[in-house]
């Protein structure tokens, strides 16, 4: 199975090559961010048509590339939206539409314009908000049935897992994955026992519907200890939580 | 102090490795303003009380870390671009301000300061800013503050993109509106509102004025980035190209603890400045001006050859001048 996703995966990355878009600092290194591609403004038109989006003051968006767009689209519909900074070395943030003058918003859904308009947010900020309807993610590849096969570092499945543990996912909570059609692999694959599958894929040309059931998740500990998540904020906040309980 | 590094013949730990540790203590204190030669074996092997073998495992190892050069005729000597870098890595982490996608890692980026504002105001202020047209500035977080201000006084910018890896980009203050030359300033900005300028471009242009952060700089001019060499291939490829002449000004902005008296070796190929201006004073560098004519191609690697913009059409470009119809 490892070696089937791995087979996609290569496959995608010389896709990626044609309609993917550079990163600024990782430029083509499509194993160090997640690429914006060809095609971006009519897929993330199609979420913008999803009743959860309308139905949503809050979206947790990740920092990817492919999601620059989206994070916009919400600044301009006046949605607060949630994110991390990359690789969660900095914990979440929060863009408020509020703190964005509408000349700024496209820089504010940048990366770089995160760190001049986003307001860090510890887990204890955050857990006093209400529960999360949407949350939207960036992946390299995705299956038929939504499991995301992503960088490798399996950070939108923490972010879940981490957002669960202090009750901003619920069993409602809604998952969108926005990807290219090449990074959409039309094939049932089994994920790992973390990795959270999504309910709605989106590309350019297509809005696919998975049937998926899913709980809210839980950080598997047993997984932290001398991990790369070890050290970044929100885990060791969580981690101080449990242990304080 | 000098009694505790004999090695610790008692201790778990393996002579070579204690050797290292304690080498590698002495190669990064070795202070700026003396030569950068390290004690010759006999010495060195008589205080670590270790054999010339054991002693030599572990220089061996730091000249393949990059830390030690070993030349015959001249010694073991220490890299000092490396040194510096080692050795200013707890004061740049100190006054960084994160980056998007490095956050923290000085090792990847130059960071931007506090303070970094009042510099390039000074900096604005200049002789050097004030007569020139077309500005040059390298990429670091540091400097982006010049270039919103320099496309906002209508001076053309020139920007490398992030490791010179897609060449350098032209950014044009007339066409930014003036709410996104912040955003313009930033290495996602230069992403929507450059123009890449290809390499015959780049030789009917002529750059007044180059700007610079750095990971420390020495009063007399000697600059040291966050990586080997991007500063020095850059100027060697205008320079090639003719975009910038011998005199051409090159200035750096930089914290105050930044700026280091440092004896040094100007055979490196580097780049020297002019000026350094930090938040509270601008300093006239007061060293030899060293502006290499071109690219140095024994200092360029393989792999920088064929990932860099620029390098592999400017060498065939200087090979067919060598021998012209051959």
């Amino acid at each position: 199975m490892v070696d089937v996703a791995q087979e996609h995966r290569e496959r995608i990355w010389k896709a990626l090559l044609r309609v993917g878009r550079p990163d600024s600092r990782f430029h083509w290194d499509f194993s160090s961010f997640i690429a914006d591609f060809e095609g971006n403004e009519a897929a993330t038109a199609r979420i913008l048509e999803l009743d959860v989006w309308r139905a949503s003051d809050t979206v947790f968006i990740t920092p990817d590339n492919s999601t620059e767009r989206l994070r916009r689209e919400a600044l301009r519909a006046g949605k607060t939206v949630l994110v991390t900074t990359y690789g969660i070395r900095r914990g979440f943030m929060e863009l408020n539409p509020a703190d964005v003058p509408d000349s700024e918003i496209t820089y504010a859904a940048t990366l770089d314009g995160l760190d001049t308009y986003g307001r860090p947010r510890t887990l204890r900020d955050l857990q006093v908000g209400t529960p999360l309807h949407l949350l939207v993610t960036g992946g390299s590849a995705v299956s038929s049935n939504g499991v995301r096969f992503g960088k490798g570092h399996g950070y939108f499945d923490l972010e879940w897992a981490m957002l669960s543990e202090i009750g901003l996912t619920t069993a409602q909570s809604q998952v969108v994955d926005i990807v290219h059609d090449e990074q959409y692999v039309d094939e049932v694959l089994v994920g790992e026992p973390h990795d959270v599958p999504v309910d709605w894929i989106v590309t350019p040309h297509r809005t696919i519907r998975v049937d998926v059931h899913r709980q809210p998740g839980a950080v598997d500990w047993s997984l932290i200890p001398g991990s790369e998540h070890e050290s970044i904020p929100p885990i060791v906040e969580l981690a101080a939580m449990r242990s304080a309980s | 102090m000098i009694m505790f590094d004999r090695i610790d013949r008692s201790s778990a730990a393996p002579a070579h490795v204690q050797v290292l540790d304690r080498l590698r203590e002495l190669v990064l204190d070795l202070p700026w303003d003396q030569s950068p030669v390290i004690p010759g074996e006999p010495a060195l092997m008589e205080r670590f009380g270790v054999s010339r073998g054991t002693l030599r495992r572990a220089t061996s190892e730091l000249v393949r870390e990059g830390l030690l050069v070993a030349e015959r005729g001249r010694g073991t000597f220490v890299s000092r671009p490396h040194q510096v870098r080692l050795r200013m890595r707890e004061v740049v982490e100190h006054i960084a301000l994160p980056d998007s996608r490095w956050h923290t890692d000085v090792t990847r980026f130059v960071p931007d300061f506090k303070g970094s504002g009042e510099a390039v105001e000074a900096l604005a202020r200049s002789d050097e800013y004030l007569r020139s047209a077309t500005i040059f500035v390298t990429p670091d977080n540091s400097v982006r503050g010049l270039i919103a201000s320099a496309l906002g006084d209508g001076r053309g910018v020139l920007v490398p993109t992030y490791g010179l890896r897609r060449g350098i980009v032209r950014l044009d203050g007339s066409a930014i509106d003036p709410t996104q030359r912040e955003f313009a300033s930033t290495l996602d900005g230069l992403e929507r509102f450059g123009r890449k300028v290809e390499l015959d471009e780049l030789e009917s242009t002529r750059i007044d004025l180059i700007v610079t952060g750095a990971v420390a700089v020495s009063r007399d001019g000697r600059h040291f980035g966050s990586a080997d060499a991007y500063f020095e291939i850059e100027w060697g490829i205008l320079r090639a190209l003719g975009a910038v002449d011998h005199d051409t000004a090159v200035v750096c902005i930089c914290h105050d603890r930044q700026v280091v008296e440092l004896r040094h070796d100007w055979e490196d190929g580097s780049v020297s400045v002019d000026a350094i201006v930090t938040p509270t004073a601008v300093v006239r560098a007061d060293g030899p001006l060293h502006r290499p004519a071109g690219v140095n191609w024994d200092a360029v690697t393989t792999e920088q050859l064929t990932t860099l913009a620029y390098l592999n059409s400017l060498r065939s470009l200087e090979a067919a001048k060598e021998y012209p119809g051959g």
